[in-house]
């Protein structure tokens, strides 16, 4: 959620959000590392070589009077068995964009002899960034070797975010042990959701004036990245909220209500008759009046925002303004939401503000409202059931970033209630894409000279969708030698050593995506689609689809599949036999898998070949219409993958004709 | 790599632009300067008005100082396309940033509008390579900045010795109209410009006194933009540029560029290069403990650094260039590359042995010292080590490689060696050669139906048995078979490794062989009775495959010889018909050799190929030529008549 969503929360809580700062809880001021800590049990590394042995973070939000203060604690300990768990943990960077104040900071080395190495104050260098964002502190291990320890604290005072955290408790290494705790005012209702396996912390209310909510977890072992597969989605997570301030009848803090107000407020401020005037101005540039339908005003309207005015990521926050953006020409991601919004508005265009998470990270959760879910913005327009996501420059309407559909999100309604401009906040589902909005379809003619050495190819190679993902946005701004390097490239992935190359392409406008496909289409000879085989040639027809994933090798797997958009692949290859020359057995050609769920055919890949009037027609059909296989259903999804990949080693045989 | 220079007149001339923006407004209406330009750039998204570097060397009470002033002017041609690009000037504590103007000249009816930049941010720059550094990068939008106007930037930068100053680089990533250096230089001081890559028929030069100053002009029109293409070596091999070399007031100008850079460098090591302490003999002693022989005390002791000091580097001020005490980096166990050289230099002066520290430019830099004797020409430190009549040269900083083999990133390159304060030598460093470095895998397999089954030892040696050493230690033991998967795979992408064992990864002197056991499904293709089965299986040249419209050299990282047998055992009563005839191809940079061998119940392929050059440049048709033909002799099949 951006911050500007915050300006307009109820009075008191908005107090809360200045930072104080004041003593401490006796809870987390006491809390040290061992003076002398204990060198692990390596009995227990069960094969690890990089080990949390303890992984300890303890957060306060404190509130005096009308202020709030966040606080942290944040210890490491982590054992680094081998010269590379040694060479991978030798220096550490710490973000501190976030901080307001390093109140202290202490690291050291424990060598495998138990001699202990501190830190000394210099040791720690700083990174600032006028843009707090990539500001950090670093520091080195002195003494590094294989069995050591490296360990380090810190306490710090942070920008408070309670109304929705996600908290990360499994790791790519394995933890022995971590505490999370998190103090709050006894008289807060702070809540928590704990995802794969992860219990909801204890409440603890023995110490006055505050409740410690804590959790302690042992032996989390790692849970390591699969191929396609959200990882992080798997591992132990746990979201937390300052729900209720039931003192102080504030209530549903971090709910979807208030975030539904704040951030239409935000979104549409009143604008003054000078920005109104600037935002026709712009509008009437446009020339919508020659926009065919709705959805050609939406594109028009996109096409003309993204040829003039440029997304920047700085610390400028007028780059959030709508009149310094309209004079500028530049602005930040909310600035150019604003943008998009207010012309929407302006030229009555129906539209509703989509808010949801990256379903690839953490998965919006309709069931535990949290402001931690509301990170990023499409545009849905239901007139023509469309979404955009306008900083995807890249993609274009009807295409979202692929990580924030086949989830759930905030759709903010706009209403118009006797001149009260307003929004509506509900959860719906964001659907993914159909297979047929993303397609690579080849259509080829090959033609061979009298020997069968070289192949003559009429190519026609059409990207759809997130296929023609940049390509065919970008193309029409690329110098004439990226364009042919880009072609080169599209023409090596499926023929290497295309000479000839009489290639032109169609529908490379960016206004084009999503409309029509970008399209390649020309002439080329090649003679690496032959192979001599004593007085026959090999055929290597398979090559012609370009490189398939195989997944010929897989570990028991672990994790379910998750994949980014369904895709569908439509290849026709015609062969013509030259005179003199036959070509017998087409079998090699047939391979059909499927995957079904549910008693459907969710994804299968079909080839075939027949031969009509001295013409073969392979014919490789491929699709995949769910994003999501179960891990039980993985071999059969896995079938399909490695058929595709099967296919690319196809070959037929020409033998000439015995006279 | 620690010295920064080089690398920063590559990012002054890269992150930006600014340009003399009233000649331009005045010279012609705004919307006829777009339409010629886009005439004459069809296709660019924008063109460089000017690009202009100044750099006034002065004196200064310690010798000298000197200013850069850039002045750069970008006419946009094409519209934006969603994401506004952020300038960037780069400064540091070194070359502090003095001034900065920016604005955009945005098209209004026949003219421009001012328009100016009013928030820049500052922060320290992140450096995959360097630890801690204090470079400093201060970014910025220009306002509205779509077709047809004019970004413009002007910026100073100081030096705080006039030695960091470095020169200008004539093109960009997108054509420039007119690119200049001048070199203004104040009395008794000699700055020397040194071009490389400029033919003078592309280059204005002029030389006049200014109010008593030297003043240098080099001017270059029509500069098409910088090319890029994927295995090349840096700019600074092809790109037009020129560079300073700037001798301070007092230097003896009877001595030669190199031995006035020796100078300097030599106030720069003369704490480092003392005595050995006494912890570092009690520490070499413990080492080299019981061994006479020079060369295994040298060996013990690099050894030593190898495996208890790590790579970590600080760059920050002189930190760039002073190297860390021995002691201190002995006892933290971790230091950059003069740190530590610094230690295993005396760790083996300690020894007995004659080490010395040596300066030298790795292969991103081309410079010999007598063509650039400057800060520009080295980046990188290492130890010279005399002995046995040879000099031997060890870099401390890589972990793989075997006693007295230079790093592959220095090799032909010059070091510049610190006999003494007052003495130093210039050596270059050999190029390993091609039976240095080679892979020799062989396999013996079998037809199970289409299946190719077998067992297979591959023994690498040299560069390679590093490069694949550095690999398996970055892997976990349980994963080593799943990813030598990739290193092994042949035939096709079906290829199934079984197990693999390794042998010799501890021994960075020795081979590494590993021994597995494989599969390849559907290798074979049968048709009635005939089994076709492909007899060359791996393609080593396969991403050095290029374009017949490269412009630029191929560069590679060292000389390399492959060899890889195929014995192919026949399935019971199949029989030969016919194996493809011997192929080979030869050049002075290269050797490619094929044969295959009928032994009637085998087959046998045995296949080399030999790099002889660190870089394909004149014969790179020949090379293309070769590599094409290779591809299609791969593809080339056995045919078996079965049963």
């Amino acid at each position: 959620m951006h911050q500007q969503t915050l300006r307009a929360l109820p009075v008191i809580l908005a107090a809360l959000l200045a930072p104080a700062c004041w003593a401490q809880n006796a809870l987390l001021t006491g809390y040290d590392w061992d003076e002398k800590p204990t060198l692990p049990d390596t009995t227990r590394l069960q094969g690890a070589t990089d080990v949390l042995l303890k992984r300890n973070v303890f957060c306060e939000f404190a509130e005096a009077g009308d202020q709030m203060a966040y606080y942290e604690v944040f210890h490491l300990q982590r054992y680094l068995h081998d010269q590379k768990a040694v060479e991978e943990n030798k220096t550490v960077e710490l973000g501190t964009g976030h901080i307001i104040d390093l109140k202290s900071i202490k690291a050291r080395a424990v060598g495998p002899d138990g001699t202990v190495t501190e830190l000394g104050k210099d040791a720690f260098k700083t990174r600032t960034d006028d843009r707090e964002k990539e500001s950090s502190i670093y520091f080195a291990f002195e003494g590094l070797r294989p069995g050591s320890i490296i360990e380090y604290l810190f306490v710090t005072q942070e920008r408070a975010s309670y109304q929705g955290t996600s908290v990360r408790l499994q790791f790519d290494v394995p933890v022995w042990e971590q505490r999370y705790e998190v103090l709050v005012p006894e008289l807060w209702r702070f809540v928590f959701k704990g995802y794969n396996g992860v219990p909801t912390p204890d409440a603890d209310s023995s110490h006055a004036g505050v409740i410690r909510h804590h959790l302690l977890m042992k032996d989390i072992p790692a849970l390591e990245g699969e191929r396609s597969a959200f990882t992080d989605v798997h591992r132990k997570y746990l979201v937390q909220k300052l729900d209720a301030l039931p003192s102080k009848n504030i209530l549903d803090i971090s709910g979807y209500g208030s975030a539904t107000r704040n951030y239409h407020s935000n979104m549409y401020p009143e604008l003054s008759s000078r920005t109104r005037k600037e935002l026709s101005a712009r509008i009437k540039e446009m020339n919508l009046g020659y926009a065919r339908d709705l959805e050609d005003r939406i594109r028009t309207i996109d096409q003309h925002i993204r040829l003039n005015f440029g997304l920047a990521n700085t610390g400028d926050p007028a780059l959030m303004d709508l009149d310094a953006i309209l004079r500028t020409r530049n602005c930040s991601e909310f600035g150019m939401h604003r943008l998009y919004a207010n012309i929407f508005r302006e030229v009555g265009i129906e539209h509703q503000l989509v808010l949801t998470s990256d379903r690839s990270v953490v998965p919006f959760d309709p069931t535990f409202e949290s402001h931690n879910y509301l990170h990023s913005l499409l545009f849905y327009f239901p007139g023509i059931k469309k979404y955009l996501e306008p900083t995807e420059f890249d993609l274009g309407l009807g295409y979202p970033a692929p990580e924030h559909m086949n989830t759930n999100g905030l759709f903010i309604r706009n209403v118009d209630v006797g001149g009260v401009w307003g929004g509506v906040g509900s959860i719906k589902p964001i659907p993914e894409l159909p297979a047929e909005a993303t397609r690579h379809d080849l259509d080829l003619k090959v033609h061979f000279n009298t020997d069968v050495s070289e192949a003559t190819i009429d190519v026609k190679n059409d990207l759809t969708g997130y296929y023609a993902r940049s390509i065919q946005v970008f193309y029409s701004f690329m110098t004439e030698e990226n364009r042919t390097n880009l072609v080169r490239q599209l023409l090596d992935h499926f023929v290497e050593e295309a000479t000839n190359q009489n290639i032109t392409v169609e529908n490379a406008e960016s206004k084009l995506f999503g409309v029509q496909p970008f399209v390649m289409r020309g002439t080329i000879t090649t003679p690496m689609f032959t192979n001599q085989a004593g007085d026959d040639v090999i055929i290597r027809v398979g090559d012609l689809i370009g490189p398939q994933v195989e997944m010929y090798v897989e570990k028991p797997r672990k994790l379910p599949v998750d994949e980014d958009y369904n895709r569908y692949y439509d290849r026709r290859i015609a062969l013509h036999i030259p005179e003199g020359w036959t070509c017998t057995d087409l079998a090699p050609m047939a391979i059909h898998k499927t995957l079904e769920m549910d008693g459907k055919v969710m994804a299968e890949f079909r080839s075939s070949a027949t031969e009509k009037d001295g013409v073969i027609t392979v014919e490789a059909l491929e699709y995949y219409r769910t994003t999501h296989v179960p891990l039980e259903q993985f071999e059969a999804w896995r079938s399909v993958i490695n058929a595709a990949a099967d296919f690319n080693k196809r070959t037929l045989l020409f033998s000439p004709k015995k006279p | 790599m620690w010295w920064r220079s080089a690398n920063s007149t590559i990012r002054a001339a890269a992150a930006v632009f600014l340009g003399l923006v009233a000649l331009v407004a005045s010279a012609q209406p705004a919307q006829d300067l777009l339409v010629n330009m886009r005439r004459a750039y069809q296709e660019e998204s924008s063109v460089y008005l000017k690009r202009n570097t100044t750099l006034r060397v002065q004196r200064a009470a310690n010798g000298t100082i000197a200013f850069r002033e850039s002045v750069e002017e970008e006419l946009v041609l094409k519209d934006l396309s969603g994401t506004a690009r952020q300038q960037e000037v780069h400064y540091s504590s070194l070359m502090p940033l003095e001034k900065l103007e920016a604005y955009t000249l945005a098209m209004q009816g026949k003219g421009y509008k001012r328009l100016n930049v009013d928030h820049i941010d500052h922060r320290d720059q992140r450096d995959d390579q360097t630890f801690h550094d204090d470079l400093r990068v201060a970014s910025f939008l220009l306002p509205s900045l779509t077709a047809g106007s004019i970004g413009h930037v002007a910026y100073t930068v100081s030096y705080t010795d006039g030695r960091f100053a470095t020169g200008h680089f004539f093109g960009e990533s997108h054509p420039t109209e007119e690119s200049s250096l001048t070199v203004i230089s104040d009395p008794g001081i000699d700055v020397d410009v040194r071009t490389f890559h400029l033919p003078d028929s592309l280059l204005t030069r002029s030389e006049t006194v200014e109010k008593g100053r030297r003043v240098q002009r080099f001017t270059m029109h029509k500069v098409p933009a910088m090319r890029f293409e994927s295995n090349a070596p840096s700019p600074r091999y092809y790109a037009p540029h020129a560079q300073l070399v700037v001798h301070v007031p007092g230097e003896n100008g009877s001595l030669s560029g190199t031995e006035r850079l020796y100078q300097w460098y030599a106030s720069l090591i003369i704490e480092t290069v003392g005595e050995p302490p006494a912890s570092i003999r009690s520490l070499s002693d413990s080492i080299v403990a019981g061994v006479s022989d020079p060369e295994q005390r040298a060996t013990l002791i690099y050894r030593w650094m190898q495996d208890h000091v790590r790579y970590i580097a600080f760059e920050d001020g002189m930190n760039g260039f002073i190297p860390a005490q021995p002691e201190e980096v002995c006892r933290v166990r971790y230091g950059d590359c003069k740190g530590m050289s610094g230690l295993l230099r005396a760790l083996l002066r300690a020894a007995g042995l004659e080490a010395h520290m040596a300066w030298i430019g790795t292969r991103s830099i081309p410079y010999t010292y007598s063509e650039l004797p400057s800060a520009a020409a080295t980046n990188h430190m290492i130890v010279a080590l005399d002995i046995a009549d040879t000099t031997l040269f060890l870099d401390p900083t890589s972990q793989a490689s075997g006693f007295g083999v230079p790093s592959g990133f220095i090799q032909g390159k010059e070091a510049l060696i610190a006999v003494d304060p007052e003495h130093h030598r210039v050596v270059r460093v050999p190029v390993m050669p091609a039976s240095f470095s080679t892979v020799l895998d062989s396999i013996h397999g079998r037809l199970d139906g289409s299946t190719v089954v077998g067992t297979g030892v591959a023994r690498y040696t040299g560069y390679e048995r590093y490069r694949l050493a550095e690999f398996l230690r970055a892997t976990p033991i349980a994963k080593r078979t799943e990813r030598m998967r990739a290193v092994l795979m042949k035939g096709s992408n079906s290829f199934q490794l079984d197990s693999c064992t390794i042998t010799g990864l501890e021994d960075r002197d020795g081979p590494l062989v590993v021994h597995y056991a494989f599969r390849i499904p559907d290798l074979g293709m049968r048709s009635g009775t005939k089994l076709f089965v492909p007899i060359n299986l791996t393609d080593p040249w396969e991403h050095l495959r290029v374009h017949e419209d490269r412009k630029l050299p191929i560069e590679l990282d060292h000389r390399i010889s492959e060899r890889y047998v195929v014995d192919l055992e026949l399935p019971p009563g199949a029989t030969c018909t016919g194996v493809p005839a011997p192929f080979a191809v030869s050049s002075p940079d290269m050797d490619l050799r094929i044969t295959v061998a009928n032994h009637g119940t085998s087959v046998r392929s045995d296949a080399t190929f030999t790099l002889n050059t660190l870089m394909l440049d004149e014969g790179l048709a020949e090379w293309r030529g070769a590599n094409t033909k290779l591809m299609k002799e791969l593809g080339r099949a056995l045919v078996l008549e079965t049963p």
